[in-house]
C-alpha cells in the first residue's frame, strides 16, 4: 500500500493528525480540572505556573524520539516497534508496564472525579452510581474504534479548552499579578528539579505511540500531531495554573481541593451570572468520560498488541471493570491524589521518558538485522 | 454480560473489512481502510417480510397460478383473451378493457385485440397511436409484416414499444398501465407504453415552503419528477437509471446522478442496496427508505427527503445521488447533519442574513434539547445557579403546586405534543382557533389553578417552538423524542445526568454514517468543505466542491465568479481564496 | 453484536428507572429555607450564638405570580438565633424549628460579632471555607456589638429584601469610599497572609440623634486634627443630643441623623491573622482604600484655604495609586503616590477656584489634607503591627524566593519601614458653573455699610 500502510494489526480505520492530537489532548487535560494546579503550587510555590511550560519543553526530549520511531515504522504502534527493535521480551515487559500505568491513571482519575463530584455537587449520591454511569458511557465509546474516538475527542477537546478560556476570562476581575512574586518561588534548584520530575504530567502524551499508528500519512503527520498534542496540552495546563495562581494567593492555594472549580464559584457578574460550578461540572464529566474511554481504548490496544491478539475489543470491558474496581478500592480523595501524583507521576517519569528514548537509541544501533524477522 | 461470543469470534478469525469504501478524491477506494466503511453492509439486512403483502404484481396468487402464468402465449387469440380475462377476474373486474379490432395482416384480415386498464392508460394515446394506425393500416404494410415486430417498426406510432411472449409479461404490462396488442395466430404480444395516470398539478409543498425562490414541488408521477430536475440541470451528464425494485414489479425507482462528478462507488452502492430489496406490493419511497438505510433501528435520518427540485438539483451538482419515484418525496444521499440544518431558503437571501438565520436555527436546536431539561436540573438539584430574587419568585410560585418539577415538565411537554398532534389532524377551518384555545387559555387556566408554575409554561413553550424551527421534519421529531430522554436524565441526576446523555448522543452522532459518509463530515473528519457548512459564506468563494460525497471533480466555478467593475479588465492575479485543505 | 446491544439497553433502562424517582440529591426548591444572612456571636462557656435570617418566599417574590396578591402579607424574613457549640450544628437545629431544611447557598452576607472577632475567628472561617454551600462571593461584615442585634433590627427602608439591601449598600463603598466591601474568599486569604491582612467593614445599629442647631459656637466645622491623634475631631458639636463630646461622626452608628434605616455601615475592622486587633473609622478607611488603590470617589470637606473659617466641600475621584518598594537588607522604603482629581467644588465663600491661578491653592490644600490622613492611617496600622494596605505585596517583589520572604516576617518589619505617602491632586472639573454667583451691587453696598 502506498498510503497509510494499512491499519496496523487491528483494522480500525485511519485518522488525521487533528484527531490523533485531539485524543491525546482530551486524555491529558482532564487533570487540569482536578487537583493539578494545587500540586503545581505545592512544588513551585509562586512560580508554579511555570512548571507546565518548562516541563513541556523537557518532554520534547522523549517526544521527539517517539515521533522519529513512529515515522520510521509507519503503521506500527510503540509496542510493536519495541518488539522489532529490542525483541519480544522487551515488548511484553514494556507493554505490560504501560498497561498497568494506564490502568493506574484510569483508576485514580475516575476516583478523583467521582469524589470531587460528590463533594461539590451531589453530596448525597453514592459515588458508585456516578462511576457506573460514566463507565457505561465510556465503554460504549471505547468500543467504537479509533475513528469515532477521534471525532468525539475533537469535539471535546475544543469545547473543553474553550470553556477553560471562558472561565478564566470571566474571573479576570480577581486577577492579581502581584501573586507571582517572589519570582523564583522555592528557589532555582528546587524549581529546576520540579521541571524535570513533573514532566510526567505529560505522561499521557505517550499515548501517541499507540494512536499514532493509525495515522493516514505517518510520515508527514506524526510530527504535526505530536506538536499539537503537546502544545495544546501545555497551553491548557499553563492557562489553568496561571489563572489559579493569579486568583489565589499562595498560602491559601495549597489548601484548596479543586482550585479551578473554586474559581468558577467566585464568578459573580451583574448579579445574575453566579455560581457557575454546575456548568463546570458539565465540563468535568465530559472530560472525565472521554479520559476514561481513551484510557480503556489505549489499554486494550496496548495489551492486545503485547499479547499478540487478533483484536483488542474483548479486552476493553475487562480493563474497564478492573479500573473501576481498583478505583473503588481507593478509600478517599487524598489517597487518590497521593497515588496519582506522588507515585504514578513520579515513578511514571521513568517509564514515560525512558521507553521512547531507550528504544530509539537501540534502534539506531540494531536496525538492519532485526527488521525482517519481527512480528 | 461478559462477551463470550465476541471472544470466541476474536480468536477464530480477524474481522473482515467491508467492501464498500469511498476513496479519497474519487479513487476506487483503499482496501482495508476502515474509515469509509459502510457499517450497514455487515449486518444482515432483513428482507421486508410481512404476512399480508407478498410479491407484486402477482400478489394474492398461489405458487401454482404464478408458475402457470409463466407459459408462453397461445397462438389462438381466443385462448389468450380468455386466459387474460380469467387472470384479471373480468368481466367481474370492470377495469380491464378489451378492444377487438381487425387489421390487415399478411394475406388478409386478422382479428387483433388491445387490452388495457382504463384510467391507468391514456385513452388519447391509445386512440391516436395504437388504434388509429392499426385501423388505417393498408394492405401493403400488412402483407409485408412477418411478425408483430414489424408492426412496431412500421405502423404503431407509440413512443416506447416492447414485446412479450409469456402471460406473466403481458399481465404485468397491463397492470402497469401499458397497452397490449395481440394478433390472432401470433404468439408474440406488442406492448405499447401508454401509462399516464392523472396526477396533481405542480404546487409547492407546504412543508418546505419558502418566502423567496421557486415554488415548485414534486408530484406523484415519475416522469414529471425527473423532468423537473432535468429542467434545472441541463447537461447530458445527468443520468437517470431506472430500477425496478424486486424482480417483476412496477414500482419504478430511478437514481439520478451526474456522471463525471459523482463517485461511481456511491452509485454502485445505492444501486446495490435498492436492487437487493425484496419488494412488497406497496413500494413507495418511505418504505424503501426504511429498507436501505444504514442504521435501521435508529430514527436519525440518513437520507434527505425533500419535495423541492431545486434542492435536489443543487445536491446533485455536488456529487450526491438522488432516488426518485412516483411520489412527491425524493431522497438524496449521502447527507450530513449540516445539510439537515440548512433550509433551501438560505440561498435565496443574502448570505449575511442567511448566516444570522442559521445561528438562530442552531440555537433552536440546542433550545429544544436543553431548555426543559436544564430547567428541571437547576430547579431540582442546582439551586445555587439561580439568581436570588428569581429564586424566591420560583419558590413562591411553586409552593402551591403539588407536583415535583420533573413531573410538571413531563406533563406539560406531553400536553404540548398532544396539542401539536391534534393540530395536524384538525380541519383547517378550526385549526387556528384550537391553537389559541389550547395554548393560551388552557395554559393560563392551568397556571391560575396552580397546577403548573408560570415559568414552566414559558420554558416549555420555548422548547416546543424551537423544535419547529428545524428545517428537517424527521430531525425535529427525533429531537422532540430525545428531549424527553433529557428530561428524565435531568430528573435523575441533574446536570451530570444531562451531561452523560449528551456525551452519549454525541457519540452516536460520531458513529452514524450515511451511505458510508460520517454524518459529521466534512467537519469531523476534516475534509474540505465549502463555505456554507455552518454559517453561510458568499457564493463566489465557494470555488471547490465539498468533499462530503467524495466527488470526482473539484472545481465548480471558475476563478472569478463575480463580475468585475465596468471598465476594469479581468485581473491577472489570483483571487484571494480560502486556504485549501488537501 | 445484537445480544450485547440488548444487554446494554437493559442496563441503561435499569439505571434510568432506578434514578428517575428522584434519587438522593433531589430537593424541590420550595422545600428549602434560604438563609440570606448569618450572624455569629460569642455565647457563654465557649458556645456560639448563630443567627439566621431566612427569606420568606411568599412575601419576597418579585413580580405577579399566579394567584398571588400584589402586596406582601407579612415580614420579608424570619430571624432566628440559636445557641450551640458550633455554628454547623446550629444549622440543623434551626431546621427543626422552621420546618424546612436550611441552605446556605444563597447567603449573601456573614456578620461577625465584635467580641467573637476579637477572640479569633480563624477556626470559624476555616470551617466556613470548607463548607460547600458557602459562596466565596458573599460579603463579610463586622458588627459593632452583637451580630444578632444588628440582624434582628435590619429592615430595608427602600429595598424589598434585606439581601437586596445588603447588596446595594455594598455598592456604596465605591461611591463614598468610607468602607470597603470585603468578600468572603479574599477575607479568608487575608487571614492567611502577612502581606495583605484581612479587613471587614463595620456595621452597627444606628442611633437616632437629633441633628442639632449650633448654640452660638461660631464654629461648625473644626480644623483638621494633628497626625497621630485618634480622630476625636471632626467632632460633633457638644450639645448635639445623645453624642458625647469627642466622638467622631465618621463611625458606624455614630452618624447624627434622625429617621432612615436602622443600620449603618462605615469604617473597617482590621485583623491580624484571624483576630481583630483594631478598627479604622471612616476617614482612615478611606485612606486605606487610597493606599490599596481601590479608591473611586468621595465627597468631603476641608477648611477653605482662602477663608479657613468656612468649609470647602469637594468631590474627588481616585485615579490610581502607585507603590514602589525598595529594600536593602532589613530596611524598607516604600513610596506611595495616590492620584486624585477634583470633580466638583462647593464653596461657601466667593473664593473663585475656577480661576487657574487659584487652583494650585486648593490642590495643595487637598494634597496636604489627604496626606495627613494617609499618614495617620499608616501610623495606626504600624502601631497595630498589621498591614491591611497590601504594602507587603510590593515588598515581596523584592525577594527572589519564598523562604526568604517568610523569614523576613513582614509584620515585624513594617513598623520600621519608611512609608512616604504623597498625594497628587488635580482640579479637573468644578461643576456646571464657572464662577461663583455674582453679587449684585446693592448687596455689596449693604455689606460695606454693615462693616462700617
Amino acid at each position: 500500500m502506498t498510503i497509510g500502510a494499512g491499519g496496523t494489526r487491528f483494522p480500525d480505520g485511519h485518522i488525521d493528525w487533528i484527531e490523533a492530537a485531539a485524543i491525546i489532548v482530551a486524555y491529558t487535560i482532564a487533570k487540569a480540572f482536578l487537583v493539578f494546579p494545587e500540586r503545581m503550587v505545592r512544588d513551585g510555590i509562586t512560580a508554579g505556573w511555570t512548571i507546565p511550560i518548562f516541563s513541556a519543553l523537557v518532554s520534547i526530549l522523549w517526544l521527539y524520539p517517539l515521533v522519529l520511531l513512529l515515522e520510521s515504522h509507519p503503521g506500527k504502534n510503540l509496542v510493536e516497534i519495541t518488539g522489532l527493535v529490542a525483541g519480544r521480551t522487551a515488548a511484553i515487559l514494556f507493554g505490560m508496564i504501560y498497561g498497568i500505568y494506564i490502568l493506574g491513571i484510569g483508576a485514580t482519575v475516575s476516583r478523583e472525579i467521582a469524589s470531587a463530584l460528590n463533594v461539590v455537587v451531589l453530596p448525597l449520591t453514592p459515588t458508585t452510581a456516578l462511576m457506573i454511569i460514566g463507565l457505561i458511557v465510556s465503554l460504549y465509546i471505547a468500543y467504537q474504534g479509533v475513528e469515532v474516538l477521534g471525532r468525539l475527542c475533537a469535539i471535546h477537546a475544543v469545547g473543553t479548552i474553550a470553556v477553560m478560556v471562558l472561565l478564566s476570562l470571566m474571573s479576570s476581575r480577581s486577577w492579581d499579578a502581584r501573586q507571582f512574586f517572589p519570582l523564583l518561588g522555592p528557589g532555582a534548584g528546587r524549581l529546576g528539579a520540579a521541571y524535570i520530575v513533573r514532566q510526567s504530567i505529560y505522561g499521557e502524551v505517550l499515548g501517541l505511540g499507540i494512536v499514532g499508528a493509525y495515522l493516514r500519512n505517518p510520515r508527514e503527520e506524526t510530527g504535526k500531531a505530536a506538536r499539537w498534542s503537546l502544545g495544546a496540552s501545555a497551553f491548557a495546563l499553563t492557562l489553568t495554573a496561571l489563572t489559579v495562581g493569579m486568583v489565589f494567593p499562595y498560602p491559601a492555594l495549597v489548601r484548596v481541593a479543586v482550585p479551578f472549580l473554586r474559581i468558577s464559584r467566585y464568578i459573580f457578574i451583574g448579579r445574575f451570572l453566579q455560581r457557575l460550578d454546575a456548568l463546570f461540572v458539565v465540563v468535568w464529566l465530559g472530560v472525565g468520560v472521554m479520559k476514561t474511554a481513551v484510557g480503556h481504548y489505549l489499554g486494550a490496544v496496548t495489551l492486545a498488541t503485547t499479547f499478540n491478539l487478533k483484536t483488542y475489543k474483548p479486552l476493553i470491558a475487562p480493563i474497564a471493570v478492573v479500573s473501576f474496581a481498583a478505583g473503588r478500592l481507593i478509600p478517599d480523595y487524598s489517597t487518590a491524589i497521593i497515588l496519582d501524583f506522588d507515585i504514578l507521576r513520579t515513578y511514571g517519569t521513568i517509564l514515560v521518558a525512558g521507553w521512547p528514548i531507550s528504544i530509539y537509541i537501540l534502534s539506531r544501533f540494531t536496525r538492519p538485522e532485526k527488521e525482517g524477522g519481527g512480528q | 454480560m461478559f462477551p463470550f461470543g465476541a471472544i470466541k469470534r476474536a480468536f477464530r478469525r480477524p474481522s473482515r473489512p467491508a467492501d464498500f469504501t469511498l476513496g479519497k478524491r474519487g479513487e476506487p477506494g483503499i482496501p482495508g481502510g476502515g474509515e469509509d466503511v459502510v457499517r450497514g453492509v455487515h449486518r444482515e439486512r432483513r428482507p421486508f417480510r410481512s404476512g399480508t403483502i407478498s410479491r407484486s404484481p402477482f400478489g394474492g396468487m398461489s405458487e401454482t397460478e404464478r408458475e402457470d402464468l409463466g407459459r408462453r402465449l397461445d397462438k389462438s387469440l381466443r385462448e389468450n383473451i380468455s386466459t387474460i380475462m380469467d387472470t384479471f377476474h373480468a368481466p367481474r373486474n370492470s377495469d380491464l378493457t378489451v378492444r377487438e379490432i381487425e387489421i390487415n395482416w399478411r394475406d388478409g384480415r386478422r382479428r387483433a385485440v388491445c387490452l388495457f386498464i382504463d384510467g391507468l392508460s391514456d385513452l388519447e394515446t391509445i386512440r391516436r397511436h395504437v388504434l388509429a394506425p392499426l385501423l388505417s393500416m393498408d394492405h401493403d404494410a400488412g402483407r409485408s409484416s412477418v411478425d408483430p415486430r414489424c408492426l412496431a417498426k412500421k405502423v404503431l406510432s407509440g413512443t416506447f414499444v416492447d414485446f412479450g411472449d409469456t402471460f406473466s409479461e403481458v399481465v404485468a404490462a397491463i397492470v402497469g398501465g401499458e397497452t397490449v396488442l395481440l394478433v390472432d395466430g401470433e404468439d408474440l404480444g406488442v406492448i405499447v407504453q401508454t401509462r399516464n395516470p392523472e396526477h396533481r398539478a405542480i404546487v409547492e409543498s407546504p412543508a418546505e415552503a419558502v418566502v423567496r425562490g421557486p415554488h415548485a414541488g414534486f408530484v406523484e408521477n415519475f416522469r414529471e419528477n425527473v423532468t423537473m430536475i432535468r429542467l434545472l440541470l441541463e447537461t447530458p451528464q445527468l443520468v437517470t437509471e431506472q430500477l425496478h425494485v424486486g424482480a417483476r414489479s412496477h414500482a419504478l425507482f430511478g437514481i439520478m446522478y451526474i456522471e463525471g462528478i459523482v463517485n461511481p462507488k456511491l452509485v454502485d452502492e445505492v444501486r446495490r442496496r435498492i436492487t437487493s430489496v425484496e419488494s412488497g406490493l406497496l413500494m413507495t419511497m418511505t418504505i424503501l427508505e426504511r429498507l436501505i438505510e444504514d442504521e435501521p433501528y435508529s430514527p436519525y435520518p440518513v437520507m434527505l427527503v425533500t419535495e423541492r427540485p431545486d434542492r435536489v438539483a443543487s445536491m446533485l451538482a455536488e456529487g450526491h445521488v438522488a432516488i426518485v419515484d412516483s411520489s412527491p418525496s425524493v431522497a438524496v444521499v449521502p447527507v450530513t447533519l449540516w445539510t439537515l440544518m440548512q433550509s433551501p431558503e438560505d440561498y435565496y437571501i443574502h448570505f449575511v442574513a442567511a448566516s444570522f438565520v442559521r445561528v438562530i436555527r442552531w440555537a433552536a436546536l440546542l433550545s429544544t434539547l436543553y431548555a426543559s431539561s436544564l430547567y428541571v436540573a437547576i430547579v431540582t438539584f442546582h439551586h445555587e445557579m439561580i439568581p436570588t430574587e428569581l429564586l424566591f419568585t420560583i419558590a413562591a410560585s411553586r409552593e402551591a403546586v403539588p407536583f415535583p418539577a420533573a413531573l410538571e415538565v413531563v406533563v406539560m411537554e406531553a400536553a404540548f405534543e398532544l396539542i401539536r398532534e391534534a393540530g395536524v389532524r384538525i380541519p383547517t377551518i378550526i385549526g387556528p382557533t384550537l391553537g389559541i384555545v389550547g395554548a393560551v387559555i388552557i395554559g393560563q387556566a392551568a397556571v391560575t389553578a396552580t397546577v403548573v408554575s408560570p415559568i414552566l409554561v414559558v420554558v416549555v413553550a420555548i422548547s416546543g417552538l424551537a423544535s419547529f424551527a428545524i428545517p428537517n421534519y424527521e430531525l425535529g421529531v427525533l429531537l422532540r423524542m430525545t428531549r424527553f430522554a433529557m428530561i428524565l436524565a435531568a430528573a435523575a441526576l441533574g446536570l451530570p445526568g444531562v451531561t452523560m446523555l449528551s456525551v452519549f448522543l454525541l457519540a452516536r452522532l460520531c458513529i452514524m454514517r450515511s451511505f458510508g459518509v460520517p454524518v459529521l463530515a466534512p467537519v469531523l473528519p476534516s475534509w474540505r468543505h465549502s463555505a456554507d457548512t455552518f454559517l453561510e459564506g458568499p457564493l463566489w468563494i465557494m470555488r471547490k466542491r465539498p468533499q462530503t460525497a467524495r466527488p470526482l471533480e473539484d472545481d465548480r466555478q471558475p476563478q472569478r465568479a463575480r463580475p468585475v467593475k465596468p471598465g476594469e479588465s479581468v485581473r491577472r492575479g489570483r483571487v484571494p481564496e480560502r486556504r485549501e485543505r488537501r | 453484536m445484537n445480544g450485547w446491544r440488548r444487554v446494554m439497553v437493559v442496563i441503561a433502562l435499569v439505571v434510568v428507572v432506578v434514578g428517575c424517582p428522584g434519587c438522593w440529591d433531589k430537593v424541590e426548591l420550595e422545600d428549602v429555607a434560604w438563609v440570606q444572612a448569618m450572624g455569629f456571636d460569642k455565647g457563654p462557656d465557649g458556645y456560639t450564638v448563630t443567627t439566621f435570617q431566612v427569606g420568606v418566599p411568599r412575601n419576597l417574590r418579585g413580580g405577579v405570580g399566579g394567584g398571588g396578591a400584589g402586596a406582601p402579607s407579612g415580614p420579608y424574613h424570619v430571624t432566628v438565633s440559636v445557641l450551640a457549640k458550633t455554628s454547623f450544628e446550629a444549622i440543623d437545629l434551626v431546621a427543626l424549628n422552621l420546618g424546612r431544611r436550611l441552605s446556605l447557598e444563597h447567603t449573601q452576607s456573614f456578620v461577625f460579632g465584635e467580641e467573637l472577632a476579637r477572640a479569633d475567628i480563624r477556626g470559624l472561617a476555616s470551617g466556613m471555607d470548607r463548607f460547600r454551600e458557602v459562596r466565596g462571593s458573599a460579603f463579610v461584615f463586622l458588627a459593632r456589638g452583637r451580630a444578632e442585634d444588628v440582624l434582628r433590627a435590619m429592615t430595608s427602608p427602600l429595598d424589598v429584601s434585606p439581601s437586596r439591601f445588603l447588596q446595594t449598600i455594598v455598592q456604596q463603598h465605591r461611591h463614598t469610599g468610607l468602607f470597603e466591601a470585603t468578600q468572603f474568599a479574599p477575607f479568608v486569604w487575608g487571614i492567611q497572609s502577612d502581606a495583605h491582612t484581612a479587613s471587614a467593614p463595620i456595621i452597627a445599629l444606628a442611633k437616632d440623634v437629633r441633628p442639632g442647631v449650633p448654640t452660638g459656637m461660631g464654629r461648625e466645622y473644626p480644623a483638621s486634627p494633628g497626625i497621630g491623634e485618634r480622630i476625636g475631631e471632626p467632632a460633633l458639636p457638644p450639645d448635639v443630643g445623645g453624642a458625647s463630646a469627642g466622638s467622631s461622626m465618621l463611625e458606624a452608628g455614630r452618624m447624627p441623623r434622625l429617621g432612615g434605616g436602622p443600620v449603618e455601615v462605615m469604617g473597617a475592622a482590621v485583623f491580624s491573622g484571624g483576630q481583630m486587633v483594631g478598627d479604622f473609622d471612616g476617614e482612615e478607611t478611606r485612606a486605606m482604600m487610597m493606599l490599596k488603590g481601590r479608591f473611586e470617589r468621595a465627597a468631603f470637606s476641608l477648611p477653605d484655604p482662602m477663608a479657613p473659617e468656612y468649609p470647602l466641600a469637594l468631590e474627588i475621584k481616585g485615579l490610581g495609586t502607585r507603590v514602589r518598594a525598595r529594600r536593602d537588607g532589613e530596611k524598607v522604603w516604600i513610596d506611595v503616590t495616590v492620584r486624585v482629581e477634583i470633580d466638583y467644588i462647593f464653596t461657601r465663600t466667593q473664593a473663585d477656584y475656577t480661576d487657574p491661578r487659584n487652583s494650585p491653592i486648593v490642590e495643595k490644600a487637598v494634597e496636604e489634607y489627604l496626606k495627613a490622613r494617609l499618614d495617620r492611617a499608616i501610623a495606626r496600622a504600624k502601631g497595630m503591627k498589621v498591614d491591611p494596605f497590601g504594602l507587603g505585596e510590593y515588598v515581596r517583589k523584592t525577594f527572589w524566593t519564598w523562604p526568604e520572604w517568610e523569614a523576613f516576617a513582614w509584620p515585624t518589619k513594617f513598623p520600621d519601614a519608611l512609608v512616604n505617602a504623597s498625594v497628587k491632586c488635580n482640579l479637573a472639573r468644578y461643576g456646571m458653573n464657572l464662577e461663583p454667583l455674582s453679587v449684585p451691587p446693592g448687596e455689596r453696598l449693604r455689606k460695606q455699610g454693615d462693616a462700617e
